[in-house]
């Protein structure tokens, strides 16, 4: 139990209650969810936006259901592409066919493989047929317009060569949020500046000498911003999760983790040897619910209070487009005396008056949170990550975590670039790229649901999933967009559960409402041919009766 | 009936629409059951495989359907 001030009748409410069903209406001591109809009404489908209503209108997301014949054919697709999977593979197991994927040679000499002398099952059979819509290779800075590297494939996509053109394309795929990836303007001409100032790499890590001016300036710039004591950054988003959650959890801690978390998250958290508990995205009852079992069981076979109790939830998630629900959050941290680890990779610049992210969409307190992460690579248009925090936090951090001690210190030119846009970000033209990223998430987000398409997530967030479920309907919808000059990015299983494969776009403020226009109708037209408007909520329409 | 036929010109659109909702036809089929990621000679299998089958089982049914049919009509009287 973490040293909590609650009287124990309330542990035992908890005790009697544990094998029954969470009833909202039955008396648990003071529960700080609200009501069962609050709850109910954040996924109830609204047809006007609300603009009065203060918090209904933050969190109003929907995730409507898969209908069944989408599902019906998604295993039947799946099904047949697994026949033909063992068809293929027992014709290259008897060599009738050659092997096309990589055979280890040390298997031959009477060595114990090296590595998996074939790929697997699922990227021999199914992903590697439709090869050419993932991994496209790009040839210029991935603004609003990208240049695709067209490459064409002779053997059903195990080999591909470049004919030597591009296809110039709107980019809806990259998460260049607030337009900042351009390769002309003042980030770009101080990222080069800096070069000639500073080279290009320090030779060393932060702390041997390779700590500069602008490593200082850029985590003193980046704290002002978030309102915060003190932050530190490092060069890599994944590896400031990966390796900082070792630096803050250890053994006998309990993380409590949402169970769409990225993978970077979930690394750090089985790097740093803490039990954890995965509760339902999202959904706060069951959070509240493995935070009392967790207080009141103890540690697993010793029954000892957990040293710590950290929440590790994300800002905006990258594959469901939701919005973490914050001010709940931190009533139940403050509540049960837990402290908050938020990864606002993808929310930081992009969400909020201000672009300070979730915080402040929510206008929380920045101080309720405790450990604020985020990565330069989204809206900042540059590479790497941050923790920010209390300043007895940050100096923590910076003398164990490894990601400070071993990695190499940030490039110059990548660190002028963020703290050139963080500033553009605190002036007028930041609040123009804001509100221009606002309107074209709000334009697309509802033109898109009004046509009839399944759209995960938020109404908020720039990052807008559409459902699209079945294999050859997702690769389809990849080529024909692309042949309409439309970059998407388009993720199937393993990425996304085997069901719901969907398109992700991301939208940008450097889209101008001409390019968004000329999307729509591309998706409108191709969503007609295959018929790819499932929702049922909504009526399906085309864009010209919109 | 007078107001109803078509001339010369518009039946060569509507022979062409026809074609195209034959074409649009085929691409469903190919979409719904994945073969629109195989290659010409698998879709070429299982489409024979799905036709034989079918064929077999509509082949019987006009042969066989109208006597059993009967004599069920006969043990239930």
């Amino acid at each position: 139990m973490v040293a909590s001030s609650s009287p124990p009748v309330h542990v035992t409410n908890v005790h009697r209650r544990l094998t029954s069903e969470f009833h909202p209406n039955e008396k648990m001591g003071d529960t700080v969810l609200s009501p069962v109809d609050e709850n109910l009404k954040q996924y109830r489908f609204k047809t006007e936006t609300e603009n009065n209503s203060d918090d209904g209108g933050l969190q109003d997301e929907e995730f409507e259901e898969t209908p069944l014949y989408a599902a019906i054919l998604t295993y039947l697709s799946y099904a047949i592409l697994c026949l033909f999977g063992w068809l293929r593979d027992f014709l290259r197991q008897s060599n009738i066919e050659k092997k096309r994927g990589a055979v280890d040679p040390n298997a031959a000499l009477g060595f114990v493989p090296l590595y998996q002398s074939y790929e697997s099952f699922y990227t021999r059979n199914m992903y590697t047929r439709v090869r050419d819509i993932f991994n496209r290779p790009i040839a210029s800075v991935p603004g609003a317009h990208v240049e695709v590297v067209e490459r064409v494939s002779d053997d059903y996509n195990w080999t591909h060569r470049f004919t030597g053109k591009t296809i110039n394309a709107i980019n809806l795929g990259s998460y260049n949020y607030l337009g900042f990836a351009e390769k002309s303007g003042p980030c770009a001409t101080d990222a080069i500046n800096s070069i000639k100032k500073f080279g290009v790499s320090n030779c060393n890590t932060r702390t041997e000498i390779g700590t500069q001016r602008y490593h200082v300036e850029l985590e003193k710039l980046l704290a002002d911003f978030l309102h915060v004591e003190s932050s530190i950054a490092f060069g890599m988003g994944f590896a400031t999760n990966s390796l900082n959650l070792p630096v803050l959890a250890s053994k006998g801690d309990l993380i409590l983790s949402d169970e769409m978390n990225h993978a970077s998250l979930i690394l750090g958290i089985r790097l740093s040897g803490a039990s954890y508990r995965t509760y339902a995205h999202n959904d706060m009852k069951n959070l509240e619910e493995k935070l009392r079992e967790a207080i009141v069981h103890g540690q697993p076979r010793t029954n000892r209070p957990w040293k710590k109790i950290i929440l590790v939830v994300e800002g905006i998630y990258s594959m469901e487009g939701s919005i973490c629900r914050l001010p709940e959050i931190i009533e139940l941290k403050k509540k049960y005396k837990a402290y908050l680890y938020m990864d606002e990779a993808h929310s930081i610049g992009a969400i909020g008056k201000n672009g300070r992210g979730i915080v402040d969409y929510f206008g929380a307190d920045v101080k309720d949170v405790d450990i604020l992460m985020g990565t330069f690579t989204k809206s900042f248009g540059s590479a790497g990550g941050y923790i920010a925090g209390s300043k007895s936090l940050i100096d923590h951090i910076l003398t164990n975590s490894h990601a400070h001690t071993y990695a190499s210190s940030m490039a110059a030119p990548v660190v002028e670039q963020i703290i050139s846009s963080l500033r553009i970000l605190q002036g007028p033209e930041g609040k123009k790229r804001i509100y221009q990223l606002a309107d074209n998430t709000r334009y697309f987000r509802s033109k898109l649901v009004d046509m009839g398409f399944i759209v995960y997530g938020n109404k908020n967030s720039p990052v807008a999933p559409v459902l699209l479920y079945l294999p050859a309907r997702v690769t389809r919808f990849n080529r024909e967009l692309l042949r309409r000059g439309i970059a998407v990015v388009t993720v199937g299983f393993p990425a996304t559960k085997l069901l719901e494969a969907r398109v992700r776009f991301c939208i940008s403020a450097a889209h101008t409402r001409q390019m968004l226009d000329t999307a729509l109708m591309a998706i409108d037209e191709v969503g007609t041919e295959i018929p790819l408007r499932y929702s049922t909520r909504h009526k399906s329409r085309r864009f010209r009766e919109l | 009936i007078l107001d109803t036929y078509t001339t010369g010109l518009e039946m060569f659109s509507n022979i062409r629409r026809f074609f195209k909702f034959i074409h649009w036809l085929y691409l469903q089929y190919l979409l719904n059951t994945a073969l629109y990621m195989l290659e010409p000679w698998e879709r070429l299998l299982f489409s024979t495989l799905l036709i034989g089958i079918l064929s077999t089982a509509i082949y019987s049914a006009f042969v066989f359907l109208p006597h059993h049919v009967r004599s069920l009509m006969q043990l239930i009287s």
